[in-house]
């Protein structure tokens, strides 16, 4: 018996559809710009816009035509033809006002104005305000700054900013709406009668009729230096982020029957620092540039309005931990011996089909049982944060050489921490026994020749799902370095040129991606997603010509 | 300078005119709620989408001592096979749970806006479809979990009742009657549903759900020791009895003794009149793969439930002196059976419908119909071209006049202690004549050493087997804890043509037999059945720790 026939090899079907979409923007202000006394440069501008976008779209489809070689709708079945239409709009409007003032090129004001109100939000929860000021300090124009020799330019900068945010609202957010028809494969209603289409009504969703704008509130306090006759140029930068008002998932009990809305009960803050150093010169025949640059953010849950509740595994929100944050078990090892396993199924919650090879995982709270809630409220259970998805100290290095007639480039960058877990196909060994398991289990799990094998003993039932479970068994860090760019190049001396009738001619060659080094099993690219589901990453080379006429 | 600034004045004119479209946006393909629920076509449409909660195909009796199951079902929870060996742990979040009480959402809604359309006896069938699938939801829920928080109204993030505690299950079981006699009322009759509407909820089926629950409420009631049965066992007899009156209904019969029984469940059984609710399937609209899957044999039958089956004298192997027994061929112990075990199980030889056509099977246990316990499971199986291939398009008869015959005399026994010949002929009997067995009657009983009870319930496990009954009928029973730890055993292999069909298989090492020589799919050493603790399922517990406090959860969870 075959595993696998094609369904229906001779349906056949044709989709035809149709849409058109209209964006209109239009932006009008005034600007008013002077210097006064030759020193207090004073610029004001004032405007405001009017955006608005409409989309509408229509299909139609036949199946079962009777002839393989004309296509018109006609020609199908009518007795399984659909057609369908949908449509959206949306408006936004703002208003804008900036003030700038420039003291003498050194002291440096701007503050500007912006309302926005969007069509999505509720009538009264429309408008948001969201004012910024910056102020800059550009230390080099000052008197004393003739003792500052070593800086060609010195400048110290703060500012403060809003911006609002309504991404994931959706078009008619506030409004209770009613959906006809579900969508595939139940797109056909249910079949009363003789093969009925009957189209079933439901409520498309719990609606918030408060929700508005996301706040996201930016301080930033920096400074820009070059020195040593701008050999040395250096950038720092501390920024405090905080999004008020954002738009998180709460969970409530299922007895509420339907999905809550996200709703503006949350704050994140995100704070971190970015730097860059880049340093230029020359020696002998050799101009040289390079620049590192490091930054990092942290950010953290402040209040997430609800319930403190997590899962096992990646949790997008949970108060009091960073964005997409893992929790798991705390790996203990392989049970070894029966007196092992015998003390083990002692506890409650490991499973009854636990035999020798399988994973242990520690009971931290002592309770007698490997649970994934404790039994108090505040208590974690036996779960502990593994890390977060979010990358931490993310770095790059730029090279620049050049040498006579070659030139060298060279671009690293890497990220310092990260955790992943793989989840779907490819997080364990026979995730469904059809599947092959990835190559690096290969030798590698416990079997009776091989007692000390790192993962557990391969298994079709449902004991590897315990196995292989969110722990720091499979919590896996993704930091990595990569060579990004590698690009060699020659250019042609001037003499032969010139004597083709070509003003320049340079010959290179290139390199995208060909080296990196991780901690990640299995081949998977560092930067690949958590179910692995990537085409390969490449490595590109290339070699090329730039030619000038 | 000053043609710079007139333009910009003129700009800013141009967007504070603004365009056509004005901040207060409308869908355009969607109705909002404010303009719905005026018509009671409305309704009608609001009802259709409670029919997509009826249940479909499904593995549920692999949960039983009846049936084993197979890595690979699609879609199984982790762990398919460890409710029925008792080491199930309990989830975080469960599907029974979320879709039941968003079903109960979409009812308690419909409802509501109901009373307040005023449109009164005009919408009356719709508030009945509502007020049934009301019912079932908490039909599922309290069979599953015991008492659960009743939710009576649509409730929104800041309603207090998102966190009611639990009700006791006869206070579940109480509210699903009250529903189902309120809907009874406001239903139409089987017989009066136009050709369009075939597959809606009918008075029939209110009371076919009726007598279930209660049924369920009332051998709970009697063998848990929780309190007096009879009102229960009452209400039972009483759905029971309307419905059979009401003359709606009848046993599927069209194809004779041989062959009824086993086409009611698959395409030629749609829309006959045994059906009393089905969760309906059809070609280009939806279909199913359930044939195919259970060709790979996810779901197959014990050595427990292959015992049951009288032989056609109307005894039990035990003492039937027409049973041949196991050994030599593998047919031999489907000779002389109630017709019934060839329509359920394949019997080794016969034809199963595959693709290019009927062809011979033999269960076996290797190969492409590997089983592990040897028997395969004909149930179910359609013979039609396109179940093979994906396009399955018969009903799951969740709802079926055999059931409420079945009903209705383990209702009248377990209350009056006895029950008469004449209740036997209109319900077992009826069903015993349908597949040429012979009749039950309580002198053949005594004069056999038989007892009525246990006829009645192997009667009902017979006919109802793979239909998704039996562990509740062992929780209700209470005979969970005696018959769920008893080893998963299969046919008999040592010796017999099972092992000379498969004699590459080494006994001890790619197979496992008991002292008889028959195959142990699941030994008992490795099941269990903690007692109260496996009688009821845990409430999940991401919802005990959501709940404030409020959600105790089951005993021994």
């Amino acid at each position: 018996m075959a595993y696998y026939s094609i369904a229906n090899p001779d349906q056949n079907w044709v989709t035809r559809s149709d849409s058109e979409g209209t964006h209109r923007n239009y932006i009008g202000y005034i600007q008013y710009s002077k210097l006064f006394a030759d020193k207090h440069q004073v610029e004001i501008m004032a405007g405001a816009s009017h955006e608005d976008s409409d989309v509408d779209g229509f299909n139609a489809g036949r199946s079962d035509f009777l002839n393989q070689d004309v296509w018109g709708l006609g020609l199908g079945s009518s007795a399984t033809m659909s057609n369908n239409e949908s449509g959206g709009h949306w408006t936004l409007r703002s208003g804008f006002s900036r003030l700038s003032y420039m003291f003498k090129n050194k002291y440096m004001l701007d503050a500007n104005l912006r309302w926005d109100a969007s069509s999505r939000f509720a009538p009264g929860h429309r408008w948001g305000f969201f004012p910024g000021v910056a102020v800059a300090w550009r230390l080099t124009e000052e008197p004393f700054a003739r003792h500052l020799l070593a800086f060609d330019n010195l400048k110290l900068r703060a500012s403060y900013g809003e911006t609002g945010n309504q991404e994931g609202i959706n078009l008619y957010d506030y409004l209770q709406l009613i959906t006809i028809g579900r969508p595939w494969p139940l797109d056909r209603g249910y079949p009363f009668g003789q093969g009925g289409q009957d189209q079933p009504a439901f409520l498309s969703g719990m609606v918030s009729k408060i929700r508005t704008w996301e706040t996201i509130a930016t301080s930033n306090v920096g400074v820009d230096a070059t020195m040593f006759s701008s050999k040395l140029d250096v950038t720092l930068d501390y920024f405090i982020k905080r999004n008020k008002d954002m738009l998180i998932p709460v969970a409530y009990p299922s007895l509420l029957g339907a999905v809550p809305p996200y709703s503006n009960a949350g704050e994140l803050k995100t704070w971190g620092f970015e730097t860059s150093l880049g340093w230029k010169g020359q020696v002998a025949g050799l101009q040289y540039s390079a620049r590192v640059s490091l930054s990092d953010a942290k950010n953290k849950v402040v209040n997430y309005g609800g319930q403190d509740t997590y899962v096992l595994g990646l949790n997008y929100v949970r108060q009091g931990y960073p964005v997409n944050t893992y929790f798991g078990y705390v790996f203990d090892g392989l049970i070894r011996t029966q007196a092992e396993l015998d003390a083990y199924k002692q506890l409650q919650g490991v499973p009854s089909d636990i035999g020798i090879g399988d994973a242990k995982y520690k009971d931290l709270n002592h309770d007698g049982k490997i649970s994934l809630y404790g039994d108090t409220p505040g208590q974690d259970g036996d779960v502990v944060n593994l890390g977060s998805a979010t990358p931490r100290f993310i770095y790059g290095m730029n090279l620049n050489l050049t040498w006579k007639s070659f030139d060298l480039g060279v671009f690293m960058q890497g990220v310092g921490n990260r955790t992943l877990i793989r989840t779907d196909d490819y997080s364990m060994p026979w995730s469904d026994w059809w599947r092959q398991p990835p190559l690096f289990y290969y030798g590698n799990t416990w079997n009776e020749d091989r007692p000390n094998a790192p993962y557990p003993r391969l298994s079709h039932g449902s004991i590897r799902y315990w196995n292989y479970q969110p722990s720091t068994l499979t919590a896996i860090n993704a930091a990595y370095l990569r060579l990004k760019n590698l690009q060699i190049g020659y250019s042609l001396p001037e003499a032969l040129t010139r004597r083709a009738g070509l003003s320049r001619a340079r010959i290179y060659f290139s390199g995208f991606d060909l080296w990196e080094t991780d901690q990640v099993p299995g081949g998977w690219d560092p930067e690949a997603s958590a179910n692995g589901f990537n085409y390969p990453f490449q490595r590109l080379y290339s070699v090329g010509a730039d030619i000038t006429f | 300078m000053k043609t710079q600034a007139t333009a910009a004045r003129i700009g800013v004119c141009l967007v504070l005119a603004g365009a056509c479209n004005p901040l207060d946006l409308n869908p355009k393909d969607q109705i909002s709620d404010a303009s719905f629920w005026k018509s009671p076509d409305q309704f009608e449409l609001a009802a259709n989408d409670f029919y997509f909660s009826l249940k479909g195909p499904n593995y549920t009796e692999i949960n039983s001592d009846i049936a084993f199951g197979v890595s690979g079902i699609p879609n199984p929870p982790p762990d398919f096979r460890s409710v029925s060996n008792g080491s199930y742990l309990p989830p975080a979040n469960s599907s029974v749970w979320d879709d039941a009480y968003t079903g109960i959402r979409a009812t308690n809604y419909l409802l509501q806006k109901a009373v307040e359309s005023g449109l009164g006896a005009q919408i009356d069938r719709w508030v009945g479809e509502a007020r049934f699938f009301r019912a079932y939801h908490y039909w599922n829920l309290v069979k599953t979990y015991g008492g659960v928080p009743l939710i009576t109204k649509v409730l929104d993030v800041s309603s207090a009742e998102v966190y009611t505690p639990r009700s006791t299950q006869q206070q579940i079981i109480d509210f699903i009657i009250g529903d189902l006699d309120t809907a009874a009322a406001k239903l139409e009759k089987q017989s009066q549903l136009s050709p369009a509407e075939l597959g809606r909820v009918t008075q029939g089926a209110a009371l076919a759900l009726k007598a279930r629950a209660a049924l369920y409420q009332g051998t709970w009631l009697k063998y848990h020791v929780e309190g007096d049965p009879t009102a229960m066992l009452t209400a039972a007899i009483t759905a029971g009895q309307q419905l059979i009156a009401s003359n709606e209904y009848d046993l599927y019969r069209d194809h004779g003794t041989d062959s009824s029984y086993k086409y009611l469940f698959i395409l030629q059984g749609d829309d006959s009149k045994e059906v009393i609710l089905a969760r309906r399937y059809w070609a280009g609209r939806y279909t199913h793969n359930w044939t195919r899957e259970l060709w790979f044999n996810y779901m197959i039958p014990t050595k427990k439930l292959a015992d049951m089956y009288l032989c056609t004298d109307g005894l039990p192997i035990a003492t039937s002196p027409l049973f041949r027994g196991y050994d030599s061929l593998e047919t031999t112990e489907f000779q002389n059976r109630d017709p019934r075990m060839a329509m359920t199980f394949v019997v080794p030889g016969s034809d199963v419908f595959q693709e290019k056509g009927f062809q011979p099977v033999f269960p076996g246990f290797t190969g492409s119909s590997a089983t592990r316990t040897g028997y395969m499971l004909r149930k179910f199986l359609d013979e039609t071209v396109e179940a093979t291939q994906f396009a399955g398009e018969y009903d799951f008869k969740e709802f079926r006049y055999g059931e409420v015959l079945l009903n209705l005399a383990e209702a009248l026994f377990e209350r009056d202690g006895t029950i008469s010949d004449a209740n036997l002929n209109g319900t077992i009997n009826l069903l015993r004549g349908r597949v040429g067995m012979p009749a039950l009657n309580n002198a053949f009983v005594t004069s056999n050493g038989l007892d009525m009870l246990t006829e009645i319930r192997r009667e009902r496990t017979v006919e109802l087997a793979f239909e998704g009954f039996r562990r509740d009928d062992l929780r209700r029973w209470k005979t969970a804890d005696t018959e769920m730890p008893q080893a998963l055993r299969g046919v008999k292999f040592v010796g017999t043509e099972y092992q000379h069909r498969d004699s590459t298989l080494v006994v001890g090492v790619d197979i496992q037999v008991d002292a008889g020589g028959f195959v142990v799919a699941e030994a008992a050493a490795s099941r269990q059945f903690i007692v109260p603790k496996h009688y009821l399922d845990p409430i999940p517990l991401q919802q005990v720790q959501l709940s404030h406090g409020t959600l105790t959860q089951n005993p021994g969870w």
